[in-house]
């Protein structure tokens, strides 16, 4: 019987057309090409076939062959294509973030600080917050009746300083009794930058608070002097707050360095405060008083001494305008930094 | 202390423009603060440093001015005097009063000041009051001595008695309040009552007036601390109690009062009927002489400062400096108890010379032989940074906190008060951060910011002790995930596995958590943590009545604390490399029904068991359905066999897992699943 090779034609077209997936076209290639597929069944024909059929029957079933496999092919790709499309995300969707957490920014301020100091040579020392009078204030050449012993200027604890009969412990007023501490620990010489909490009777307000941090820097050796001292603390000041940085040293005093000095600064990064001269630490070299009270033979060495408040750095480089900022601890202020 | 610059004229010829004038004084120490212009005067408000009390006058600050401009200083005419007349002066305690001069002036004539004089004292802001009164402040800003006038003719028994006051005696000062004072008050008296506080303000009932015709003045030492204390506790200040709390020098009083006397009498006329200088206790000033050479100098500023130029600026500050070749023999002036050694007289030269104009060299820091504390340090940043890694919010608290804030949060133990706290809200040091935190945390919920994870990285505080602790505080979602449609809140296991990250990284091991009853947290959902069997921390679900208190509602919280001592005795930053093991592993699941036995016991009971092949144990799932007899919850266990020198086989591996299921359910009498 002769094959209607216009119909099975049609029926190809047609199949594949409707092949909606994968499976379903392989469904139609089994049909055509398999091993009983219509092609196959076409060879079969031709077994049987006259010799002049022949010929029209072998060529007619390579047509089908190739028909279906081009169509076959064609349907493959478009169906994959269409397929990746219900596969598609919307890639504008947010991603996924496990929030990263912060540090306080004043810790951050103290790290970054401490960073500079560390870099050309400085170590990390840490003293007592409740210290004894001796290290908070006689070891720094600041007498009995000095106004800052009084309860006024100081906290006082209810416990006795079990070394000093008839005084009380209380709680370090800045960093500096660390350079005692370390002095009596170590011999010269010595680099060292004390970071820590300290405490005053202050009333709260936008720029006091009765516990706040400093930095206190302390290099002793041979021969170190002034002008090291301008040296060390200008390279300090253009590697943190910028090369550009516009200083001065002002003569000031502080019972426990001679001379003393207190560093003003004006740089691009405080806004709104262009060409004002801001206070920035104190320094000076370390009076000999001071080398006493550690137990160094006098004149053996000098040294350089500074300190800083960490609070005024940060609100001052960010623009904080309210120390109370920093315990207040609201979320989306720490989130910021 | 406020300069006028017109004042100053009449002692130096400073030739700079105010500008300048400003910027060289702020340069040598005395920082110009504020600048103002008032009538034809300009006003400076300068900072003087308390070493500088002899800077507190417009002579002392024309002192120094002379010596930045290297100009000649003009002082006033003075004429001397000599005690004559009887004047009953009596000092009870010579250490509060050292020296009293007073002086009688009869017929005065009390009218308003002369134009000159006064428009000095009105550029400053201060009050006119009388031409007697005016020369008092005059004077005290003229050379820094407060000095007080009476009238004479109301002073009982015409005496001064300086002594403390009596509880319960009474002064109206001068500003018109009645004042209450006691024996830590050093008052002048009369034959019966104070009429004035010593140092800081006079009495009303003696003060001069219209119609005053005889005067006594006073010029006087008060002992600081008693003046600046009583100044405190009447919380009453002055232009003289400013200047006696940073100390006068003695041999002005006489000066001073010299200088008040000449003036009074031309301005008011009258007659010095009578002056007595008593002097009850003269003070001990070993005036020595400070020698310093050239090479004192380049070894603490590190450069060489002219010999001549400095031995001029010292001359021109009110030392003696002989003239020698080599170096420079220095005499401090008598009002300059701040010039003790070497230092000081080098400060004075740079300073009056410039910082500024100091050579700048960049030390060589040594290489120090200080042993770095290593492990603190390190713990600290691994800590940092692991809560950082884990999304925690660092913050920081106070350190002082008070009772009623702890006994909200059931504190009991001991504590550290303050002695002179400022406030019943910070009268102690806080012995747990719990109580900061949870204010914190109270804050930022009802701020509706309800996610929080927090951490605290400081000191606590118990009697003695002083310590690092590691807090951290969490509660609301545990992701922000929109994928996930039912949002889980954080609770114990997530603050007990950031613990675990902060302890692992640190390469502590061996940090046991046992179930303990907290004051402050859920019973049977706090636990105690120790190692090497010291306690070593806590934590738990924050006890609702708790956070009740803290006007936390609605929220679980859930704080853990960490004391870093222990942490600091076995922390191992440094780790040795473990060979890792190529040989494939086997898992096999292990399903409990447990009673009255916990996850550690039986865990340490597997590794025990299965020593050598088991490897690790996953905790796979805990399960308390409904499909469990009562009491029963199920635990699903992943053990994982692995060996470091060969393949296992099934068959061993099945053997020791029954081996293993078998001595289980023996020993802690549970079922298998």
């Amino acid at each position: 019987m002769p094959l209607d090779i216009e119909k099975i034609k049609i029926d190809l077209r047609r199949a594949t057309a409707e092949a909606a997936d994968d499976k379903m076209l392989e469904t139609v290639r089994l049909g055509f090409l398999g091993k009983k597929g219509i092609v196959a069944q076409m060879y079969v024909g031709l077994a049987t076939a006259l010799p002049e059929e022949k010929k029209l029957i072998g060529k007619e079933a390579n047509e089908i062959r190739q028909l279906a496999e081009e169509l076959i092919a064609e349907r493959k790709i478009f169906l994959g294509q269409q397929n990746k499309q219900s596969n598609a995300i919307d890639v504008t969707l947010p991603g996924i973030v496990s929030p990263l957490g912060t540090r306080h920014l004043i810790h951050q301020t103290m790290d970054e600080i401490c960073d500079v100091f560390e870099r050309m040579g400085f170590v990390i020392q840490r003293g007592p917050e409740i210290e004894r009078e001796f290290y908070n204030f006689s070891a720094l050449n600041i007498p009995l009746d000095h106004p800052s012993r009084d309860s006024f200027d100081t906290f006082y604890l209810d416990e006795a300083d079990p070394l000093t009969p008839g005084r009380n412990l209380l709680l370090r007023s800045h960093t500096s009794p660390g350079q005692v501490r370390v002095m009596q620990k170590f011999k010269p010489p010595l680099a060292v930058i004390i970071p820590g909490k300290v405490y005053r009777p202050d009333a709260l307000d936008a720029s006091h608070s009765f516990m706040f941090h400093q930095i206190e820097g302390l290099l002793v050796g041979k021969q170190v002097t002034f002008s090291d001292l301008k040296g060390l603390l200008t390279t300090f000041c253009q590697k943190y707050f910028g090369e550009d940085v516009v200083m001065r040293f002002r003569p000031h005093f502080f019972p426990f360095t001679e001379p003393s000095a207190e560093v003003d600064i004006q740089s691009n990064i405080f806004k709104g405060r262009a060409g004002k001269w801001l206070e920035i630490l104190g320094c000076g070299m370390v009076h000999p008083k001071v080398f006493e009270a550690a137990g160094y033979p006098a004149g053996e060495y000098c040294g350089l001494a500074f300190g800083m408040g960490v609070e005024r750095i940060a609100m001052l480089k960010h623009g904080i305008g309210d120390i109370r900022t920093f315990v207040e601890n609201d979320v989306r202020f720490l989130k910021q930094y | 202390m406020k300069l006028s610059l017109n004042w100053l004229k009449k002692y130096i010829d400073h030739g700079l423009t105010p500008e300048e004038l400003s910027t060289r004084m702020t340069m040598a120490g005395l920082e110009v603060e504020h600048v103002e212009r008032v009538g034809e005067d300009i006003v400076f408000e300068i900072e003087v440093t308390p070493n500088r009390p002899d800077c507190l006058s417009v002579l002392g600050l024309a002192r120094e001015i002379s010596a930045i401009v290297d100009r000649d200083l003009v002082l006033p005419d003075v004429s001397d005097q000599d005690d004559k007349g009887e004047i009953d002066i009596s000092i009870e305690n010579p250490t509060d009063c050292g020296r009293y001069i007073g002086t009688i002036v009869t017929g005065v004539k009390v009218k308003p000041f002369s134009a000159e004089h006064s428009e000095f004292l009105q550029s400053l802001g201060l009050k006119q009051l009388s031409n007697v009164v005016d020369v008092t402040n005059f004077v005290l800003f003229e050379y820094g001595q407060p000095l007080h006038a009476f009238d004479l003719d109301r002073l009982e028994g015409k005496k001064i008695i300086v002594r403390r006051a009596r509880a319960g005696e009474k002064i109206v000062t001068l500003d018109g309040v009645e004042r209450k004072l006691d024996e830590s008050i050093l008052v002048v008296a009369d034959e019966r009552r104070p009429v004035a506080i010593a140092g800081i303000m006079g009495g009303m009932d003696t003060a001069v007036t219209s119609a005053t015709k005889n005067i006594l003045l006073e010029a006087a030492s008060f002992e600081l601390g008693v003046i600046r204390r009583a100044s405190r506790k009447l919380a009453l200040t002055s232009d003289s109690c400013y200047r006696f709390e940073r100390g006068t020098a003695w041999r002005t009083i006489e000066t001073a009062s010299a200088r008040a006397t000449d003036l009074v009498l031309s301005e008011a006329g009258g007659t010095l009927y009578a002056r007595r200088d008593f002097v009850a206790q003269k003070p001990e000033i070993s005036r020595r002489e400070i020698v310093v050479c050239s090479d004192d100098i380049s070894n603490l500023i590190g450069a060489d400062l002219d010999l001549t130029r400095s031995r001029r600026i010292l001359k021109r500050l009110g030392c003696m400096v002989p003239q020698e070749e080599r170096h420079l023999t220095v005499i401090p002036p008598h009002f300059r108890n701040d010039i003790q050694i070497k230092q000081d007289v080098i400060e004075e030269i740079a300073r009056i010379i410039g910082y500024d104009n100091l050579p700048m060299t960049i030390p060589q820091v040594p290489s120090t032989n200080i042993s770095v504390n290593k492990k603190e340090e390190g713990v600290i940043r691994s800590t940092n940074e692991t809560l950082v890694g884990l999304g925690f919010n660092e913050i920081i608290t106070y350190a002082l906190t008070g009772r009623t804030a702890l006994e909200k949060a059931n504190y009991t133990g001991p504590l550290i008060s303050l002695k002179n706290p400022m406030s019943t809200e910070q009268e102690v040091m806080k012995p747990t951060a719990l109580v900061g935190m949870l204010s914190v945390a109270s804050g930022n919920i009802n701020r509706g910011q309800k996610d929080l994870r927090l951490f605290e990285l400081g000191k606590r505080y118990l009697p003695g002790r002083e310590m690092w602790s590691l807090s951290l505080l969490m509660g609301g979602k545990y992701s922000d995930d929109w994928r996930v449609s039912e949002k889980r809140t954080l609770d114990f296991f997530d603050l007990k596995g950031a613990l675990q990250s902060v302890l692992g990284k640190l390469g502590v091991s061996g940090v046991v958590f046992s179930a303990q009853q907290d004051d402050a947290l859920e019973s049977g959902q706090s636990a105690q943590l120790s190692i090497n069997g010291q306690y070593a921390g806590r934590i738990g679900r924050v006890r609702d009545e708790v956070l009740a208190r803290f006007d936390i509602k609605k929220s679980r919280l859930y704080f853990a604390e960490l004391d870093l001592d222990g942490v600091l005795m076995t922390a191992e930053p440094l780790r040795k490399f473990l060979e890792l093991n190529d040989f494939p592993s086997m898992t096999r699941d292990l399903s409990l029904a447990v009673r009255d036995v916990s996850f550690d016991a039986i865990t340490s009971e597997c590794m025990r068991l299965g020593a050598g092949l088991l490897q690790k144990i996953n905790f796979v799932e805990l399960y308390s359905g409904d499909k469990m007899d009562a009491g029963f919850r199920g635990y699903v266990f992943s053990l994982v066999y692995q060996s470091k020198e060969r393949t296992l086989t099934d068959e061993e591996v099945n053997t020791l897992n029954e081996k293993i299921a078998a001595r289980l359910t023996e020993i802690f009498h549970i079922k298998r699943r």
